[in-house]
């Protein structure tokens, strides 16, 4: 290339370019702090009882109450220990969902314990899906591992939410994703069965 | 001011032919990223069509396929009718042949009927023998030898007015070639 | 001084027409939305491999199922909506899976399976070229839903660029609620009907 370099243009390239990415370094900036700002602030754990409507974001839960045994009246008889919660469910999504698998976990569970099953109260069968705005009674169900000990005579829950995103991250499509633990439960238990007791 | 500019001849020629060369590139790059997607979406596709006229043979995928017989049975007061077809295979190359097999019933427009998953009751009364033979695409689970005839036939239902029906055939190996016994 | 003036507006009005682009991009799921088919209770509407032609709906406080002489009754919080088709494959043996009811307010409710074993309900029927067949849908839904809604059906659930019929699901106010619908299988397989009381 003919004549001498030009550090006068190539300064001024470079003061273009930095002023350029000067926003670009400032919304960097912002996101990563208002990120670990929010991750900074927990979320307080409200304490509800049996009995107290809860929105969980695309549930409303209502508990009504705990038993333990091998049998709950309108559920097939089992020879293994069962947790049966009996809960009021209603979905304030706008479509039938079925994503109620994460809604009530055990604070303590004992080890091995699987998710619970889903029984519609009505029908005594599994549910496959809850509708708008129709509140169910739904009967949670925990088969208990063969050696664990029987559970306290209170039991205490975590309840978990849904968050509704407009966009989500990866396709910018709206759908609900699970959030944090918002509440906790104690619940007395109803220990049915000698039996059971003294396992 | 700062020279982002095309501004001498040189660099003005240098701009306009890497334009250029963009206009070659970036159908090369989308040919390139796709050429993999396409041929998979093309071996799902039947293309290229072996035809056996009626009482002939031809040879598919590893195979030597004959239409043995075409069973109609009409059930009084329904207007669908079930079709037993039974046919056979040769086989010669049993790596080719054994394969998962897409088999379905066509007839002069052109709409295609799949085979039922269980044979269906009246077929089970009348042709029992036939409802006894094994479906296509068992091979990809019972290994075969070079030289076995596989008798298999399925069942399908169908308008009761249908009129001359086709026999078509495609194995994953050798798709998009396909096979129509008449 | 002009061109200033010039450079300033010509940005003022980028910024705008972004901004304006960026409020109203369709999202995802508007982009990939199945092609929408509209129609009415008793019109014939052709979907890409189906055509199908809402007849009937019927609204009751109970569903039984009746086979031989044993019933199953199934009762809901709200009201069941019967709704009676007549539907035909076009080219090649499918099963449709997929029907919902959106209410008035865009709240949808699929498909009940509760009475997952009654005779005629839609996703279990396998539909043949030639062989139109009449099928049951069954919906469970809070009475408000039931006024101006639409019956969306579909091949599949998730059926982007598929096409989807919308059925104006036209039912008299007030609503008629019977006591108790009967789905009673018939003497030849695959035949069942409706006792309405």
């Amino acid at each position: 290339m003919p004549g001498r370099f030009n550090f006068g243009a190539l300064r001024q390239q470079a003061v273009a370019y930095l002023i350029a990415g000067v926003g670009a370094a400032l919304a960097i900036a912002v996101s990563f702090a208002s990120a670990i700002y929010e991750a900074s602030q927990p979320k307080d754990i409200k304490q509800i009882a049996t009995g107290q409507p809860f929105d969980t974001g695309r549930w409303t839960v209502v508990a009504r109450r705990a038993e333990f045994g091998k049998q709950m009246q309108g559920l097939p008889q089992t020879q293994q220990n069962r947790l049966m919660v009996e809960l009021d469910l209603t979905n304030r999504s706008a479509a039938t969902t079925a994503s109620y698998a994460r809604l009530l976990e055990l604070a303590t569970p004992p080890a091995g314990l699987q998710r619970p099953m889903f029984y519609l109260a009505r029908d005594s069968a599994l549910v496959i899906g809850l509708h708008p705005g129709m509140p169910e009674r739904v009967i949670a169900v925990w088969t208990w591992p063969p050696g664990a000990p029987p559970p306290p005579q209170q039991l205490r829950f975590k309840i978990a939410s849904q968050i509704y995103k407009e966009r989500d991250n990866l396709y910018g499509a709206p759908n609900w994703f699970d959030g944090p633990v918002v509440a906790t439960l104690d619940m007395p238990v109803d220990i049915r069965d000698a039996a059971a007791a003294g396992k | 001011m700062v020279a982002l500019v095309p501004s001498t001849p040189k660099e003005k020629r240098a701009y306009w032919q890497s334009a250029l060369a963009l206009l070659l590139v970036v159908p090369l790059v989308i040919a390139t990223r796709s050429y993999q997607d396409v041929m998979e979406w093309r071996s799902q596709q039947e293309l290229n069509a072996t035809v056996a006229a009626p009482n002939t043979s031809a040879v598919y995928a590893g195979a030597e396929w004959r239409l043995e017989r075409v069973h109609r049975l009409n059930e009084p007061g329904s207007d669908a009718t079930v079709i037993v077809v039974e046919f056979e295979a040769t086989v010669s190359d049993p790596a080719l042949f054994a394969a998962t097999c897409n088999v379905g019933l066509t007839d002069a427009s052109r709409r295609r009927w799949k085979p039922q998953f269980l044979a269906p009751p009246i077929a089970r009364r009348i042709r029992p023998a036939a409802v006894e033979r094994p479906r296509c695409g068992t091979a990809a689970i019972k290994p075969v030898k070079a030289g076995d005839t596989i008798r298999m036939a399925e069942s399908f239902v169908t308008p009761a007015d249908i009129a001359d029906v086709d026999l078509v055939i495609s194995l994953s190996t050798a798709r998009p070639a396909y096979l129509v016994l008449e | 001084m002009i061109r200033v003036t010039i450079a300033v507006i010509g940005v003022a009005a980028a910024i705008a027409l972004l901004y304006g682009l960026q409020k109203t991009q369709p999202g995802y799921a508007d982009i990939t939305r199945p092609i929408a088919v509209h129609g009415a209770l008793g019109e014939r509407l052709t979907a890409r491999a189906f055509e199908l032609t809402a007849t009937k709906i019927t609204l009751a406080e109970r569903i039984a199922l009746r086979s031989g002489t044993r019933e199953q009754t199934f009762d809901t919080s709200g009201v069941w909506a019967v709704v009676e088709a007549q539907i035909a494959a076009r080219h090649e043996s499918i099963n449709v899976s997929s029907a919902s009811w959106m209410g008035a307010s865009g709240v949808r409710y699929t498909m009940s399976q509760r009475a997952a074993t009654a005779p005629g309900l839609l996703p279990a029927e396998r539909l043949e070229p030639g062989l139109p067949r009449k099928v049951l849908m069954l919906f469970e839904l809070p009475p408000e839903q039931v006024k101006d809604a639409t019956i969306l059906v579909s091949r599949t659930p998730f059926s982007p660029i598929d096409s989807e019929l919308h059925i104006k699901a036209n039912v008299p106010t007030p609503l008629f609620v019977r006591n108790i619908v009967r789905i009673v299988r018939g003497t030849n397989a695959g035949e069942w009907q409706l006792e309405v009381r």
